[in-house]
């Protein structure tokens, strides 16, 4: 599976936050900001979305 | 909760260079001694590589996402404002707002403390973050903002070159925050499109730093330096003069 496909198969949520921090580079204060949503959240999202992603990518990338 | 879970939690902040000097030399330090969670450090560096690179050519349309949350949040509110509990909240918080405002009519705009703060943690005290310093990846953040590679690298006086950039948040503003180099001093300057057109600000003090606000017509800017007033106005109509 590829990256771009991996990333589909997230929730928008969660897919939102990763490319806000991993592709953009905003912080999770910057998110969080243009979010309106908590850092707490904005974490969790973040560390749920690596999380599938590493899962879904396991077998190409890592 | 055990000191992995805790670790992972914690991870968001690490990897984005959000934690302080003690939090982040003790995450670091339970790296040394943890390779379980060591190893979904590097796998999480490596996801973030990946995805850079795959997304190299494709600009997430995250301008879009900010606009729709935002007119969500908007519509939200317009709501509230239709119930008798929204009405009492909304006129409570106008005597508040206009009672506060009052005090802090002459303060300058939150942007500015917002610059200051980036250009003292990313560039004077140098917490880590991603940045963009070669020319491809310099291009295409420029162009993500609106400005050619050659109005970004043009904006600065004779002797400085533009080191890095990044983009960001600035009074609740996506920014590029494009950092400036003589080989002895940096300055930021923070640019975004702007249609607004008015006379360029006196420098303010913001702690250390000092801060200019310019707008051209076609974008808004801010220059964060640490030299002196003058030279803070100089390097603002410099980067005014080129946009």
């Amino acid at each position: 599976m590829e990256v771009r496909q991996a990333l589909e198969r997230l929730g928008s949520d969660q897919r939102n936050v990763l490319l806000l921090a991993a592709v953009e580079g905003y912080t999770c204060r910057e998110i969080s900001e243009i979010l309106g949503v908590a850092m707490g959240t904005v974490m969790s999202r973040l560390s749920r979305a690596r999380e599938a992603m590493r899962e879904l990518l396991s077998e190409v990338m890592l | 909760m055990n000191r992995c879970d805790g670790i992972r939690m914690q991870a968001p902040l690490y990897l984005s260079g959000e934690m302080d000097a003690e939090a982040r030399d003790a995450f670091a330090a339970h790296l040394d001694i943890c390779p379980g969670c060591a190893a979904m450090i590097a796998e999480d560096r490596k996801l973030d590589s990946a995805l850079q690179s795959a997304l190299g050519e494709f600009v997430p349309d995250t301008g879009g996402l900010e606009q729709a949350v935002r007119h969500t949040i908007s519509l939200d509110r317009r709501r509230l404002h239709w119930t008798w509990a929204g009405l009492i909240a909304a006129a409570a918080t106008l005597l508040i707002v206009t009672a506060i405002a009052r005090e802090y009519w002459n303060r300058p705009p939150r942007r500015y403390a917002d610059a200051a703060v980036d250009h003292r943690k990313e560039v004077v005290e140098g917490q880590p973050r991603r940045w963009r310093s070669n020319p491809p990846e310099l291009a295409r953040l420029a162009e993500q903002n609106g400005l050619q590679l050659t109005q970004a690298t043009g904006i600065a006086p004779a002797g400085y070159r533009l080191e890095r950039a990044k983009t960001c948040t600035i009074g609740g503003q996506r920014m590029l925050h494009l950092v400036f180099y003589n080989g002895a001093r940096r300055y930021s300057v923070f640019v975004a499109p702007h249609l607004a057109r008015r006379e360029m600000s006196q420098p303010v003090r913001q702690g250390a730093e000092r801060v200019t606000e310019f707008d051209t017509g076609h974008f808004r800017g801010l220059v964060v330096s640490d030299g002196s007033a003058v030279a803070c106005a100089e390097l603002a109509r410099a980067a005014a003069s080129q946009l």
